[in-house]
């Protein structure tokens, strides 16, 4: 992995002014931070939750300094991931106050392994998943961008277009064209 | 088919793994936050920050016991008593702290300030795996968990036949449903990610961190060792904690224990605590099948950055002293963690077989911690020359090293060096310990401010050594060298003494 100076500087701000290096932290990563967090929870949850749960992030992250490697990842995939743990602590929560038994199904189903399946299933669905997702490396960029932020950012076609400087209907197109040769090359694995 | 496909990419990135991850994000930019909304999360990040007291990147311990006098633990005994009775007598005196310690109560205390450690052990074992939880450790809202799995059916021979194949060789055995093997090249060797499932006072529970390490056992087999974190903010604390942990379809209960810091309390402690250079560890033995196991989980880091676990100081190295001999110990090879700077610093072993008294004393003298430091290098304005004369005297906190010269070599295979085209800055250096602290080692450098791997030390002589740097640029382009943290030793001196019957 290349090492990035700029999160090195990042974390050595931090720990010199830990006040000011997370508000550049903050700066840096939490619309990364939001939108992924957003993505999961804005069903059961409202912005004010987004936000904390942005927070909690962000502290979490800060208290696992020193634990961090920055020559094995950069702080913008470790953020990524401490969000979305936090999104899905906090979707278990507000899901289970509100006792809505449908969107917590919904979720569990796709982010949750299904605990009726049996260990073989469950490593062979994982195999199937790291498999899809190689075939979506695959496609290249801008469809694996593309894909990406349409299924796991969950953003609008007009966030993806305005994101990537497309227009609305050559995103629409690629998502179909793509899905389709992910559907061909996936045959009897889904 | 179509709404299938959308299904299974969303769960598949749902289950990404860290490096997909970070192939996905890497050139991900999304629409910035409104001034309002960074602004309120920036309020609350420091709000949360504030409570806990710290400052920089260290945790505030917010109980702890500064130790006043030794506390002992003997197994005293005139005469012989049978393996189980020291068994009993050791089960029954960690029920109670035996010393007397002034407890220092951090102002900023908040509710989330209790300690739970393991209670007991929690092992079980299938066909393929024997899971054994070798520590868990609850401090404030986080939960360690750490834990080995040990493969049954990879023997020696598998490993060096499938040395380069590990990956194969662990879906031919049937592995795959433990763990979830990579196949990438990359990760040739540590393809291993535990596929787990936890739960705690009934709560399904994720890590948010997990770190694996594959150790050899002394039974010639894989142990892999695994390091979860978990956020417990959300559970209710209470006295009894249970928790279940799952791999591949093996589950394994554990129960928690909550250690009462308040010296006044008795049947409460579940271990003992040392106090030395002012780190606090809690020592929690376990006797079992003629082995003394010596648990050791770190309290209060005492400021350092890093601590490593007890260790000897100068001539003097722990051990443990049974009818009046010394056993010296050794670490848990199965016990060789990822290293975190969590609160497990790790396990030592003692042989009790065929000793059949019922006392014995454990003696500390050091404990190894790790300690960072800014500015402190050494500076050049210009390139500096190939070899020159510096001189240049160091502090670190009362250990005073002097570099005395630096030159550049260029080593190669011949001289059993790597080759590296820039060459290898050596510095020659000596240190002066103080009464207190002993230097161990450099443990972190940077040139120009970025990290170097890979130096060493050699050509030691009375009172000089060589450090032996790889050099990430040309030695024309130096202008810093600095020594970010280094390895201490702290000295001090602590007895556990075990007695055989509560008081």
């Amino acid at each position: 992995m290349v090492r990035n100076l700029d999160d090195e500087r990042l974390v050595r701000q931090i720990k010199r002014d830990s006040s000011k290096g997370m508000d550049m932290l903050v700066e840096a990563y939490g619309s990364l931070a939001a939108c992924i967090i957003r993505r999961k929870i804005s069903s059961v949850c409202n912005e004010a939750d987004v936000e904390e749960c942005v927070a909690e992030t962000f502290f979490d992250l800060y208290t696992q300094l020193d634990r961090i490697d920055l020559k094995k990842g950069t702080l913008k995939g470790y953020i990524s991931l401490i969000a979305r743990r936090r999104a899905i602590d906090r979707f278990n929560r507000a899901a289970k106050e509100k006792s809505s038994e449908t969107e917590l199904d919904e979720f569990y189903s796709s982010a949750i392994a299904d605990e009726a399946s049996t260990p073989e299933e469950r490593a062979e669905e994982a195999e199937t998943r790291s498999l899809l997702l190689d075939e979506v490396r695959g496609l290249g960029r801008p469809d694996s961008e593309i894909l990406f932020r349409r299924y796991y950012l969950e953003q609008s076609l007009n966030e993806i277009a305005e994101a990537l400087g497309m227009k609305r209907p050559t995103v629409s197109k690629r998502i179909e064209r793509a899905l389709e040769r992910l559907r061909l090359s996936m045959e009897g694995y889904i | 088919m179509m709404k299938n496909i959308e299904e299974e990419l969303r769960k598949a990135y749902d289950m990404m793994t860290p490096e997909q991850m970070e192939e996905n994000i890497s050139d991900i930019e999304t629409a910035p936050l409104s001034s309002d909304s960074e602004q309120r999360i920036k309020n609350m990040i420091k709000e949360k920050m504030g409570k806990t007291g710290k400052k920089g990147g260290e945790k505030a311990v917010r109980r702890w016991i500064a130790a006043a006098a030794a506390f002992v633990i003997v197994l005293a005994g005139v005469t012989a008593f049978s393996s189980e009775n020291v068994r009993a007598a050791v089960a029954k005196l960690f029920g109670f702290v035996p010393g007397v310690g002034v407890i220092e109560v951090d102002e900023e205390d908040t509710a989330a300030d209790s300690v739970y450690i393991l209670d007991g052990t929690s092992e079980t074992s299938d066909e393929m795996v024997s899971l054994d939880i070798k520590s868990a450790v609850i401090m404030g809202d986080k939960l360690e968990l750490r834990y080995t799995a040990y493969l049954k059916k990879i023997t020696d021979k598998d490993l060096e036949k499938n040395i380069n194949t590990l990956s194969d060789m662990y879906f031919e055995k049937g592995y795959n449903k433990y763990f979830a093997v990579s196949t990438l090249e990359e990760d040739m060797y540590q393809p291993l990610t535990p596929i787990t499932s936890a739960a705690f006072n009934g709560t399904e529970i994720t890590p948010y961190n997990t770190k694996v390490t594959e150790t050899e056992s002394l039974e010639s087999a894989r142990s892999v060792c695994i390091s979860q974190f978990y956020d417990l903010s959300s559970m209710a604390e209470g006295e009894e904690m249970q928790g279940v942990l799952t791999l591949g379809d093996l589950s394994v209960d554990f129960a928690m224990r909550k250690i009462d810091l308040d010296s006044s309390a008795e049947g409460a402690a579940g271990g003992t605590a040392v106090s030395i250079g002012g780190v606090k560890m809690l020592c929690r033995p376990q006797i079992k099948e003629d082995r003394l196991y010596i648990d050791y989980y770190v309290l209060d880091k005492g400021g350092y950055k890093e601590v490593y676990g007890v260790r000897g100081f100068g001539n003097k190295t722990d051990c443990l002293t049974v009818a009046y001999e010394e056993i010296y110990g050794w670490i848990d090879e199965a016990c060789i963690f990822e290293s975190e700077g969590g609160m497990f610093a790790g396990r030592f072993v003692y042989d009790l077989g065929g000793y059949e008294e019922k006392k014995a004393e454990l003696s500390i003298y050091g404990m190894y911690v790790k300690k960072d430091f800014e500015d402190k290098g050494i500076f050049f304005e210009d390139a500096p020359e190939r070899k020159q004369t510096l001189n240049k005297t160091l502090d670190f906190d009362g250990i005073t090293a002097e570099i005395a010269e630096m030159s550049v070599k260029y080593y190669g295979e011949e001289q059993g060096y790597e080759e590296n085209e820039n060459g290898y800055l050596v510095l020659r250096y000596s240190v002066k310990d103080s009464n207190d602290v002993c230097f161990t080692n450099f443990a972190e450098i940077s040139v120009n401010g970025e990290g170097v791997e890979g130096f060493y030390v050699n050509g030691y002589d009375l009172e000089y050594c060589n450090l032996v740097i790889p050099l990430p640029i040309p030695f024309e382009e130096i202008r810093a060298v600095e020594f970010e943290s280094i390895n201490l030793m702290l000295s001090g001196e602590a007895s556990i003494d075990i007695p055989l019957q509560a008081e």
